[in-house]
């Protein structure tokens, strides 16, 4: 499976590179890193709003898995993000001349960068399991409203609009042609996928460690392997 | 055509190491 969504992605690659130009940018020839980071961008988006409902799910049920999963997809929002800017940092050189405008796209896109590296800084500062997990799932799911402004909203206000170098409307205007799209869209439906094959084996990894933690005997645990508070084992010493 | 080409690469060589990972956490558990 993985070799088949590898080499899925490497022959989408090659596609991108003959698909004819889309005429709506200054270098239409090298605006093909738009097939990298679109879907990158949509990947972002679509785990960003998925770890968020997994925090909510583990505030609610306190279930460890919830966690795990919630710790997982902002992993992978991250890295999804990471992609994206440095994708847009090179469609930026090549297309408006420098590496950084200021744009206020590129600026929102990059505090929603900050907001997903708190979330990492704030699990550093606890060393305790539980408070970690509960600071971060409440961090997780009040930040999903601000970025999702800064995400949609924001980039789309006419005044900021306006003075934007990134286009907002070259979907929507038609500006890619049916073969752009299909590439487009080819390379998202695969590079998801594989998002979410490595979703789940770090979910399985999370788990499978907590699962080695129990058995070591460090933790007392409730039976879905959720953690509680560390007590003292009394240890009866024979007469 | 080459910079996307090694990024994937680099993803398979991530991708394995997990897999070997998860296998590891098994081995260990199933010896406990």
């Amino acid at each position: 499976m993985k070799w088949l969504a590898l080499v899925a992605l490497a022959g989408l690659t090659v596609l991108s590179f003959w698909v004819a130009p889309a005429k709506s940018f200054p270098e239409p020839d090298l605006a093909r890193i738009i097939f990298f980071h679109l879907p990158s961008a949509f990947v972002t988006t679509l785990f960003v709003v998925f770890a968020s409902i997994c925090s909510w799910r583990y505030l609610i049920t306190r279930e460890w898995v919830w966690e795990c999963r919630g710790l997982a997809a902002t992993e992978l929002s991250m890295a999804a993000s990471v992609s994206t800017m440095v994708s847009g940092i090179l469609f930026s050189k090549v297309q408006w001349g420098a590496w950084w405008h200021w744009d206020p796209r590129q600026t929102s896109f990059l505090i929603v960068m900050l907001i997903l590296g708190a979330y990492f800084a704030l699990r550093m500062a606890y060393e305790d399991e539980m408070m970690r997990a509960r600071i971060s799932a409440s961090y997780s799911s009040l930040t999903l409203l601000p970025i999702l402004f800064l995400l949609f909203v924001f980039p789309r206000l006419p005044q900021v609009e306006k003075n934007s170098l990134h286009p907002s409307t070259t979907i929507q205007s038609g500006g890619f042609s049916a073969d752009y799209w299909s590439v487009i869209l080819g390379i998202f439906v695969v590079l998801l996928g594989i998002s979410i094959w490595v979703y789940r084996m770090h979910v399985a990894v999370s788990l499978l460690e907590q699962k080695v933690r129990n058995l070591d005997g460090n933790l007392e645990t409730t039976g879905d392997g959720t953690p509680t508070h560390r007590v003292g084992r009394v240890v009866r010493l024979h007469e | 055509m080459a910079p996307p080409l090694i990024v994937w690469v680099a993803l398979f060589v991530y991708m394995n190491r997990i897999d070997s990972r998860i296998k590891q956490l098994e081995a260990e558990i199933s010896k406990k």
